[in-house]
């Protein structure tokens, strides 16, 4: 039983710290909070069903699906954001919501509301570790969960594009006069983290069935990660990301169901009031 | 007009003040003390802690050790608009003006602490609120023609000259009727008319009994405007004096010029 | 003697406003046209209260719909099973919504900007699920039906028996006029100023002698109270509350209702509410596409137009003032600045 629970966890755990990364990532170039998130975790599942409907094979369906989760991003960035960058928070906020809105009913429109399975070579087998029966896509899911982790870090510290997207991130003006384009750098970043968005949203299409207000939840609580982890912390979110999936199993399975998306909300407010740095985060001083 | 007789008491009196921002000591043990009726000038090489002294006085960051008094109270640990209640009040080094108010929405704001903000009396429209909203206008009236805006009081403060916005912001400070009023700067990137024109400022509010600490570079305006000089660097006190002792003194041509040499 | 007279026909027009306002049920035949009338009555009423906080304070709330679910909730709980009628419990809901409102601000607003959003946000989302799970209570799922009307009112020559929507529309509109001019009075004295001192900049506000955290609270208090109000209206009209009603969903339309119309401006909320209700019913027949044309207009409206209807309003306006001032300054050269009112951005 509470093995069970922490397999559950961290299978959800590894799909919310998918979903942090891209919260965070954007965070990190626009002090922005992308609140149509959730929706790029949503068009790639469905992208990648109905490539796998048209008779594709499993992984290239995944591949489609994860790209035109990063083409969104990508996409969402070119055509509305940019054009706001000098514009007050609370409109982005806003615009991005409207974003979210769009794209729900269009899936709505073009797939209809009612919840699909994406097809997984895996779900129908189990593995036996050390006794315990555990389906083999949760394990497929652990496994690409930690080689994406593996290829960020690597993105991230040893490529120059990685390291201009870390430059942007400190201060993006400054990069502007290094040289670096920071509209690139920008859309880069939509791209990798609406992608990692999309393969997360993919992960879960066999298991938690795919439908067009499924990103809604998963965004909240990708979003809660990011925030756990110290807004614009990568590691950081992943990290928080595991621990959300796997408090959040345990508090379902030893509290209430109903309640267990009320977990996440409960931690992200304390985490505001307590720790706004995040659980890794330092405390940056402020200049007045 | 003598004013030694009026200023033996301290109306500000700062003591071993000190703070550090992870590890930089901003400010360092300072102490010293402002009299009243006096217009005392901090200067000091760039970043030598003196704005985060203001910050420091007025309770936007709160100090690691030492303490502030205002005339016999002690302020350290008040917030800023508890400071600005008991007659502290400042301008800050880049103009904070509020963007969407006209000059005398923007000099109405600092009547604050005249009109109080009960809701009952502004939801009935009683008597008392009338008045105290009447006379609230009349001193932004007062106060628009005293620093001489009273002819763009319609204006958004935002579009104004620079030298005008800074005004603004005088005009909003003394809206709360200050006994000492902490100038950031004023002049920093005024042409020399501007410059000489707020100096003119200064020294009108100073003679209606407002006691002024001003941070300056202007030496030029330091030496005409200011009764006393305190000379800080590296968060600590250097020396202080009349412009006189300052401008002979070996501590204060070292630091300038030492400042100098980095530079080149 | 010209400002009497200037006074009087202000406040005849108001009094021919309120009086062809009150005729619109007799014009009107179609139910299903009262009440959508009604629907924007009620809608009016959240955009007022959460424009007190956002547009005048500047601190964005994306969790109002959980004070106007719990308003409607207490009034349906205590409606339904103490049997209380609607005077009862108005005051109840409307307390009750202020004090948790001030127990949420006095938590959430030492919180700052996104950060601020975010603890909204998981407080609404907290409280739907609390709408949604605590079966006992709140009906779960199902929610409470069968919620009371008002008692009938007797005016002599005319009476409100609430057995059809045209009867709630006075009670309504009583209501969003009472709130109108409070928000005037509040608006309009040193509390209201302070509140747009904070919005504009924090801490000069704080420099002038305004307790920023205090006066945040107490806006939000009221706020909160407004919503409370509207669920109460909202109970005692639809019969029926239910948790999707006071999801997330409801509170990003209140707010996209304060952005489209224009934050900050009492018209502006008015005209908010009204445009997007009939909007969103107009296309009531295919709700995706209405969904989907909603999102839309706000993403073009936020993107060209960020300070909503009323800042094309006030744009136009001065276009047309800087026009009449150059006609009468006659060659002299007037540059009259309409760059804050502006279209764009920067």
């Amino acid at each position: 039983m509470i093995v069970d629970q922490l397999i559950n966890g961290i299978v959800l755990g590894s799909v919310y710290a998918l979903m942090a990364i891209g919260y965070t990532m954007v965070w990190n170039v626009l002090r922005f909070i992308n609140f149509a998130h959730g929706e790029v975790y949503m068009g790639g599942a469905f992208v990648a069903l109905t490539t796998m409907y048209l008779g594709a094979p499993v992984w290239l369906a995944y591949s489609c699906g994860m790209l035109s989760g990063a083409l969104l991003g990508y996409l969402m960035e070119k055509l509305v954001y940019k054009k706001m960058r000098t514009a007050p928070k609370l409109n982005l906020l806003i615009a991005a919501i409207g974003i979210a809105i769009v794209l729900q009913n269009s899936a709505q429109l073009i797939w209809g509301a009612s919840p699909e399975r994406l097809a997984s070579p895996f779900l129908a087998n189990n593995v036996n570790i050390g006794g315990m029966m555990v389906n083999q896509h949760y394990i497929f899911i652990i496994i690409v969960t930690i080689i994406v982790m593996f290829l960020l870090e690597f993105f991230m510290n040893r490529t120059l594009m990685g390291k201009a997207v870390q430059a942007a991130s400190q201060n993006i003006q400054a990069t502007e006069l290094m040289g670096i384009n920071a509209n690139k750098v920008i859309s880069i970043t939509f791209a990798i983290g609406s992608g990692v968005g999309a393969l997360a949203g993919i992960l879960v299409g066999p298991v938690f069935l795919v439908f067009p207000t499924m990103g809604v939840f998963a965004g909240l609580k990708g979003f809660t990660a990011s925030v756990m982890g110290g807004m614009g912390n990568i590691p950081g979110a992943m990290v928080a990301g595991l621990m959300l999936g796997v408090l959040e199993s345990f508090a379902a399975g030893f509290i209430s169901s109903g309640y267990r998306d009320a977990v996440a909300m409960v931690i992200l407010l304390a985490i505001l009031l307590l720790r706004p740095q995040g659980i890794f985060g330092k405390v940056v001083a402020e200049k007045v | 007009m003598n004013k030694e007789n009026l200023t033996d008491t301290a109306i500000l009196t700062v003591a071993g003040l000190s703070k550090s921002f992870g590890g930089v000591k901003a400010v360092n043990d300072l102490s010293f003390s402002v009299k009243k009726n006096h217009i005392h000038a901090i200067i000091g090489p760039n970043g030598a802690g003196k704005s985060t002294l203001f910050n420091l006085i007025t309770g936007i960051i709160p100090p690691d050790q030492g303490e502030v008094r205002f005339s016999t109270t002690d302020i350290t640990s008040l917030s800023s608009d508890q400071i600005a209640k008991h007659g502290v009040s400042r301008t800050f080094q880049n103009i904070r003006l509020f963007p969407d108010m006209t000059v005398s929405e923007t000099v109405l704001i600092g009547t604050y602490l005249l009109t109080g903000a009960k809701l009952a009396p502004a939801l009935l429209r009683t008597k008392a609120f009338r008045e105290k909203e009447q006379a609230a206008k009349q001193r932004v009236e007062e106060i628009l023609k005293f620093v001489g805006l009273w002819d763009v009081r319609d204006e958004y403060a935002a579009q104004l000259s620079y030298g005008n916005q800074r005004r603004v912001e005088i005009a909003r400070a003394l809206a709360t009727q200050p006994q000492l009023l902490l100038l950031d700067e004023p002049t920093a990137g005024m042409n020399p008319k501007e410059t000489k024109e707020l100096m003119e400022l200064f020294t009108a509010v100073n003679n209606e009994g407002i006691t002024i600490l001003i941070i300056a570079h202007d030496m030029n305006l330091v030496n005409t405007l200011s009764d006393h000089i305190t000379v800080i660097n590296f968060g600590e006190k250097l020396v202080e004096g009349t412009a006189e002792v300052i401008q002979k003194h070996p501590a204060v041509i070292e630091a300038y010029m030492g400042k100098v040499k980095v530079d080149a | 003697m010209e400002h009497i007279r200037k006074l009087g026909y202000r406040r005849l027009g108001l009094l021919i406003g309120v009086i062809a306002l009150l005729m619109i049920p007799l014009g009107i035949t179609n139910p299903y046209f009262m009440y959508v009338i009604n629907l924007i009555l009620i809608y009016i009423l959240l955009v007022l209260g959460l424009d007190l906080i956002v547009g005048y304070t500047g601190q964005v709330s994306i969790g109002h719909g959980a004070f106007f679910g719990i308003g409607a909730y207490i009034a349906a709980i205590f409606s339904t099973k103490l049997g209380l009628s609607f005077w009862f419990t108005l005051p109840i809901a409307i307390l009750a919504t202020a004090i948790i409102g001030f127990i949420i601000g006095f938590i959430g607003l030492k919180l700052i900007e996104e950060y601020l959003v975010m603890a909204t946000l998981a407080f609404g989302t907290i409280i739907w699920l609390v709408f949604l799970n605590w079966t006992d209570v709140t009906g779960g799922p199902m929610g409470i039906a069968l919620i009371p009307s008002p008692p009938a009112m007797n005016f002599g020559i005319f009476q409100l028996s609430f057995t059809q929507y045209a009867d709630y529309y006075p009670l309504l509109l009583f209501f969003v006029i009472v709130a109108i001019i409070f928000t005037k009075l509040l608006i309009n004295s040193g509390f209201g100023r302070a509140c747009t001192a904070i919005r504009d900049d924090e801490l000069a506000a704080q420099s002038m002698g305004i307790p920023v955290f205090r006066t945040k609270v107490v806006m939000f208090t009221i706020s909160a109270a407004y919503c409370g109000a509207a669920g109460t209206l909202y109970a005692h009209f639809i019969h029926v509350v239910s948790p999707e009603t006071f999801n997330f969903t409801m509170s990003v339309t209140i707010l996209t209702m304060v952005m489209i119309g224009g934050q900050g401006s009492i018209i502006g909320a008015v005209l908010g509410a009204s445009l997007l209700t009939i909007f969103s019913e107009a296309l009531r027949a295919t709700p995706e596409l209405r969904m989907l044309i909603y999102g839309l207009l706000i993403v073009i409206m936020m993107m060209f137009f960020p300070r909503g209807i009323m800042g094309i309003i006030n744009y136009y306006r001065k276009q047309i003032e800087k026009r009449a001032l150059l006609k009468k300054m006659k060659g002299a050269k007037a540059t009259v600045d309409v760059k804050k009112e502006g279209l764009g951005y920067e």
